[in-house]
């Protein structure tokens, strides 16, 4: 239930800002931060509530769902469901059609009870299905399962969850649109649609997070194009259209090849579901081939929003002309769908496929080549912000660099970063606006000594670069670190046991290192030119330091960068238990083994 | 060859022939001339297939009707007979559309002596029967075909009421122009 | 066949409903001069239409008129639909035909018959009536795109659309003489039954038929490569004409389709998948990409309707129920949405003609924009609008049926037209306007967009409450 408010409350909120007065701008600002704030109240009571041991877990919901609809099918059938389900589940190859039932005379007897009645045929499948999504929720360490039935006639079911992996991003999505709104007061254009779109996208984000139905996470993944379209569209720097339009297609192809993957899931083996969590029960019995065309088409939908080179060109674009609030979700929030997207459904539905040799060589390159080429182009830019969206491409690399090692510690590392990535990016880019708001451009070669005029900026830019460079002590580090040492580690990792069959080889590890050096190049060099040194324009000498209003908005993300620099095991004790099942699932290839 | 095979060339002849006549003539009276021998081939066809109503029917109706008052119209309106087509800047080259339609027929030309059919009656058992189709039709459009009948009849009236508007919109314009 | 009883009546009671106002209209034609009293009795017809067709719903299928037509879910769901797209298209005409100098009594008649001519064809199992219901649908529609004076443009259309119509309905009535040839009936389950008992599945001349056939419904519907009329006509006639054709002309289209698919020609029929498969991908990858193209709305929307029939046509060439009711999802939807489309093009005026109209819109008439927003969205395939579900079922079906690479090939589609779709959004919303504030919608016109507004949302959020009823023959 509290999934459900903490998705909704900001579509609600939406139309209580469209109901406003058009003109009273501060009334629009507060109640849209009242709303932000409301919508964060649930999600730290799960997040608090997710690590109790005796809370409920995600099969019991499921499997009670499933007594209710065995209870609710027709009374002559019931048994024979029963029966019918507990074998289907028992037996984890059996794909479960309604044509193999028939397959052995006991079987048949159960068939033939059920067959025929159209009422008692759907109950049987959505038994079926529970159970089998029951058995895959373990294995994916979910809680606060939600379930119920939105577009029966194509089984399109409302589930929602969260684990380890989800909730950090929810958490994150949840506190950095409250410091968006506040820092967005200075928006005079359009307030109303400002922060209704706003509010829209904080739906469709969290949405994204928290679905556990393909056609549902379908949903909210379009629902979140439509908003950064227009706001990136209208609220926007000179070239905004041309960004917007760039944005909207790229990630509209990558959606309509997932779409496309997504029937084609539905069709495969004839399990007639979007259950996402049946689909992983039952991935161990995808073919080799199929496994490799769904984990492409879904690897470039999510490789488009990450973003992979060579999928990255719309990312510079959207940045610089984005407002800054929306640059900060669109780095801290938007880009993790994409990373979330390769451990949600990319490796569960495709585990032979991302497992195997060419795929573990194919994003460990990808992942290369982000590190690598992201810095060299950041280094190349004179925009500032530019500069840092290019940095989002570079370290967005380490996620696949982790992902591809497959190792326990590559895999944490990676969704570490994804974390910290958000905290740092956003962060930069909130500093970058701040600068934008006082010189109006962002041209790194005509600043410098703005150290001396504002200190307390200073201080922050201080810690969100640095933290985004990797230096220790930041949360930064941590990730990057862990990345390293399970990239290093997988030649000489035990694969015994596992699907594997190749690890990542070391040298791709290796010609990823000078990516460290050249992000510490571009943010040294990046912060002497603004910060240090003598100003260069007279007027740098009259700016004001930080707002209460931005204040607001850093102290927050500076704390979280030091705090996760310093004790990440706040953070890798929450997500570690659903990482290891997740790794362990992925590996050993699916249930059915 | 028999006698109904060679009746029925003789009248496809007079058909088709006919037909490219109407195509290729400029004056619109030549026109409406080939019109009619080709109608009457027609008409011939039904006869031979035992639709001795369809075949009455088109000579009252193509040849009575719609041919005379063709020529009427042509008689009372003062317009040139000779027809000239608009210039056209598109028109294509006339190879391609001969090209497809003579594949098409090639085509259907083979599928259609190609194929077993399913006939009965008429010149199947060698002969004609003869008996008066009149009757049986009249009471079947009446009967079991009494919807396409009156789908017909509003289909006619459409015809009635599409023919008046655009006849009376041609008298508005020309009372606007004068 | 047992020959017709009179308690048939009853069950063509819509089409008898609409004949009647038709002819009431026709007989007090040159009587009144209000231009509100035929679109009132129009849409009152139109609603005791839907009324009695719901009535007619809750009936089993039967058939009627000894096998020539029939009354089930099917026929009933699209003579809904039909009668719904009558009305919408009756409130648009309001505003749509001032100053067009065309006779409102005589206009809002052949609107009328058209329908009653697409009730026909919907519920037609039978080649004879098929053939009857179609020939009135196109009849009408030709005398509909001719009747503005004010165009010059509209005589032009009408003449072509009348040749390459009588030429489409030349092939399709010869496609069914041979059918009729081959199997000695008419009736589209007879048809089907003689295939199967003669095995002429593939016998060369019965694919010939068929192809015929097709070949004729491609035209009617405007699927590619017969879809060259479209543009000029939807350009040529009057704005709700150029709606209606795109709304209950292809709806009627489709069903006719789904029938002869489902029921006369067998889904099993390999030659029958080709052809649809064809048409289906032609329409779909033509009409998105030369929509790219278009300046003028209505040409614009006319390419769109051609690349949304083949979306349509998709979801038959899986063959199964669930295809055809996919389908009928889609036909459903898509009529409302491209009815508010033209609706708000029709309430715009001269400005909402040209793509250009559409500038700073947004800031202008914010509510024309948001409507006009929702429906690009759902013509682009955006959830949450009834457009995604629609193409969602269709591809889905064509996903189940194999067809992944017409299915790649559809979303690849959906993205390129989404360029066109967006443009108007970028205009509308992030230009600044040129034109002066465009005059106030009047109440009829706001309602039907309304309407159609409330289908394209509901629909997507909601879907179950239509694809419920969308059940295949």
């Amino acid at each position: 239930m509290l999934l459900t408010l903490s998705i909704f409350i900001p579509m609600l909120g939406m139309v209580v800002v469209l109901l406003l007065p058009k003109d009273n701008h501060n009334l629009i600002r507060w109640t849209s931060v009242g709303i932000a704030v409301a919508t964060f109240i649930p999600i730290v009571v799960l997040t608090m509530g997710y690590t109790d041991p005796d809370g409920e877990s995600a099969a019991d919901t499921l499997l009670a769902e499933r007594e209710r609809v065995i209870a609710e099918a027709p009374e002559a059938a019931r048994a024979a469901i029963l029966a019918l389900t507990a074998e289907g589940v028992a037996e984890a190859n059996d794909p479960g059609t309604m044509s193999d039932l028939a397959a052995d005379d006991e079987r048949a007897a159960h068939w033939s009870l059920v067959k025929g009645d159209r009422e008692a045929e759907a109950a049987y499948h959505e038994a079926w299905e529970l159970a089998i999504a029951a058995q895959a929720a373990i294995s994916q360490n979910l809680k606060y399962v939600e379930y119920g039935n939105w577009i029966p006639t194509f089984n399109i079911n409302y589930i929602l969850g969260v684990d380890g992996l989800s909730l950090p991003l929810i958490f994150l999505s949840g506190l950095l649109f409250i410091l968006c709104f506040v820092y967005s007061f200075n928006i005079t254009k359009g307030v109303k649609a400002y922060y209704a779109l706003f509010l829209l996208l904080e739906t469709g984000l969290i949405g994204v997070f928290a679905a556990l139905d393909f056609f549902l996470f379908y949903v909210f993944w379009e629902i979140v194009l439509l908003p950064m379209y227009f706001l990136i569209g209208y609220w926007g720097g000179p070239n905004r259209i041309y960004a917007a339009i760039k944005f909207f297609i790229y990630t509209l192809v990558g959606s309509v090849v997932m779409l496309v993957a997504m029937l084609a899931l539905y069709w495969q083996g004839g399990y007639d579901t979007f259950n996402l969590l049946t689909l992983i029960g039952m991935s161990g019995n995808f073919d080799a081939t199929f496994q490799m065309w769904i984990f492409m088409a879904l690897f470039l939908g999510f490789a488009i929003k990450v973003p992979v080179f060579p999928f990255h060109t719309w990312l510079p674009d959207a940045h610089v002309q984005a407002p800054t609030a929306v640059s900060v979700i669109l780095a801290g929030v938007l880009l993790k769908m994409g990373g979330y997207g390769f451990f949600r459904f990319s490796y569960t539905l495709a585990p032979e496929a991302g497992t195997s040799e060419f795929m573990v060589m194919f994003i460990g390159l990808l992942g290369l080549i982000n590190i690598v080429y992201g810095a060299l182009c950041a280094m190349a830019q004179t925009d500032f912000k530019s500069l840092v969206a290019y940095s989002s491409v570079s370290h967005m690399g380490f996620v696949l660099l982790g992902l591809a090692a497959f190792t326990p510690e590559g895999i944490m590392g990676s969704v570490f970063q994804m974390f910290s990535h958000g905290v740092s990016s956003a962060m930069m880019f909130l500093l970058v606006g701040v600068l934008y708001d006082r010189a109006h451009h962002r041209d790194l070669n005509k600043f410098g000594g703005i150290g001396l005029q504002m200190p307390y900026y200073t201080g922050f830019a201080i810690i969100g670069f640095f933290t985004s460079l990797g230096l220790p002590g930041l949360a930064g580090f941590i990730g990057e670190m862990s990345v390293f040492m399970g990239s290093l580690n997988a030649e000489g990792f035990d694969w015994s046991g596992t699907s594997l069959y190749a690890p990542l080889p070391r040298w791709v590890v290796y010609a990823a290192l000078p990516g460290v050096v050249l992000t510490a190049g571009y943010i040294l060099w990046a912060v002497q030119r603004v910060y240090m040194g003598e100003a260069k324009k007279e007027e740098y000498k009259t700016y004001s330091d930080l707002s209460g209003r931005e204040v607001f908005s850093l102290v927050p993300l500076a704390a979280m960068c030091i705090v996760l620099g310093v004790w990440p095991r706040v953070l890798i004790d929450f997500m570690n238990p659903t990482l290891d099942v997740l790794r362990e699932f992925i590996t050993t290839a699916g249930i059915g083994g | 060859m028999e006698f109904e095979t060679i009746v029925f060339y003789a009248l496809a002849v007079a058909t088709v022939i006919p037909a490219f006549g109407v195509m290729m003539a400029k004056d619109i009276v030549r026109v409406a001339f080939w019109l009619l021998a080709s109608l009457s081939g027609v008409a011939g066809l039904f006869i031979m297939l035992d639709a001795d109503f369809l075949g009455v029917t088109q000579v009252l109706v193509y040849i009575g009707g719609i041919l005379v008052l063709i020529l009427f119209g042509i008689m009372m309106t003062h317009r040139d007979p000779v027809l000239v087509s608009a210039d056209d800047d598109r028109r294509r080259s006339p190879f391609t559309g001969l090209l497809v339609s003579l594949m098409t027929f090639g085509a259907l030309m083979g599928v259609i002596l190609g194929t077993g059919w399913n006939v009965s009656g008429g010149l199947a058992n060698g002969k004609l029967s003869g008996e008066p189709t009149a009757a049986p039709l009249g009471k079947a459009l009446l009967t079991d075909y009494v919807l396409p009948f009156e789908i017909v009849s509003v289909l006619l009236l459409v015809v009635l009421c599409g023919a008046a508007y655009i006849a009376r919109r041609g008298k508005d314009e020309e009372a606007s122009n004068a | 066949m047992n020959g017709a009883t009179v308690a048939d009546l009853g069950l063509v009671l819509p089409e008898l409903i609409l004949t009647g106002m038709a002819l009431v209209l026709i007989l007090v034609a040159r009587r009144i001069q209000s231009t509100s009293v035929p679109v009132v009795a129009t849409v009152l017809a139109a609603a005791a239409a839907v009324a009695a067709s719901w009535w007619v719903l809750s009936k089993e299928p039967q058939s009627a008129f000894g096998g020539l037509i029939t009354v089930d879910g099917y026929a009933q769901f699209f003579k809904v639909l039909v009668a719904a797209a009558l009305a919408l298209v009756a409130l648009l005409s309001v505003k749509g035909l001032e100053g067009s100098g065309a006779p409102r009594s005589e206009y809002h008649v052949l609107l009328l018959l058209a329908s009653v001519g697409m009730m026909l064809t919907v519920s037609a199992v039978d080649m004879v009536t098929f053939y009857l219901g179609l020939e009135l649908i196109t009849l009408c529609s030709y005398i509909l795109v001719g009747i503005t004076v004010d165009r010059p443009s509209s005589n032009e259309a009408a003449i072509k659309y009348f040749l390459l119509a009588s030429f489409a309905s030349a092939l399709m009535l010869f496609g069914i003489s041979i059918t009729y040839g081959l199997t000695g009936t008419t009736s589209f389950s007879g048809v089907a039954a003689s295939i199967a008992e003669r095995g002429l599945a593939d016998d060369p001349l019965q694919l010939a038929a068929l192809a015929l056939i097709a070949a004729g419904l491609a035209f009617k519907i405007g699927a590619v490569p017969f879809h060259s009329w479209v543009p000029d006509a939807y350009q040529g006639a009057s704005t709700p004409v150029a709606a209606f054709l795109a709304s209950g002309s292809k709806a009627a289209g489709l069903a006719a389709l789904g029938r002869v698919v489902v029921i006369a020609f067998g889904p099993d029929s390999p030659a029958l998948s080709i052809i649809l498969v064809g048409l289906a991908a032609l329409s779909v990858a033509v009409g998105s990409v030369l929509v790219l193209a278009q300046t003028d709305m209505k040409r614009l929307l006319a390419y769109s309707s051609i690349a949304h029939v083949g979306y349509a046509v998709m979801g038959l060439t899986a063959g199964t129920d669930a295809g055809a009711s996919a389908t009928m999802t889609y036909a459903f939807f898509y009529v409302f949405m491209t009815l508010g489309a033209f609706g708000v093009v029709i309430g715009l005026g001269a400005r909402g003609a040209t793509l250009d109209g559409y500038q700073g819109l947004a800031s202008q008439r914010p509510g024309v924009a948001g409507v006009m927003l929702l429906f690009l969205l759902a013509l682009t395939g955006i959830p949450l609008t009834s457009g995604f579900v629609a193409k969602f079922v269709v591809i889905s079906s064509a996903v189940g049926a194999g067809y992944v690479v017409l299915a790649v090939l559809a979303v690849v589609c959906s993205v390129v037209s989404a360029f066109v779709y967006m443009r108007i959004a970028v205009l509308m919303y992030m230009r600044e306007p040129e034109s002066p504030t465009p005059a106030r919608f009047p109440v009829t016109l706001s309602v039907a967009i309304a309407i159609a507004a409330i289908v394209t949302l509901v629909g997507g959020v909601l879907p179950r409450l239509i694809t419920d009823w969308a059940v295949a023959p």
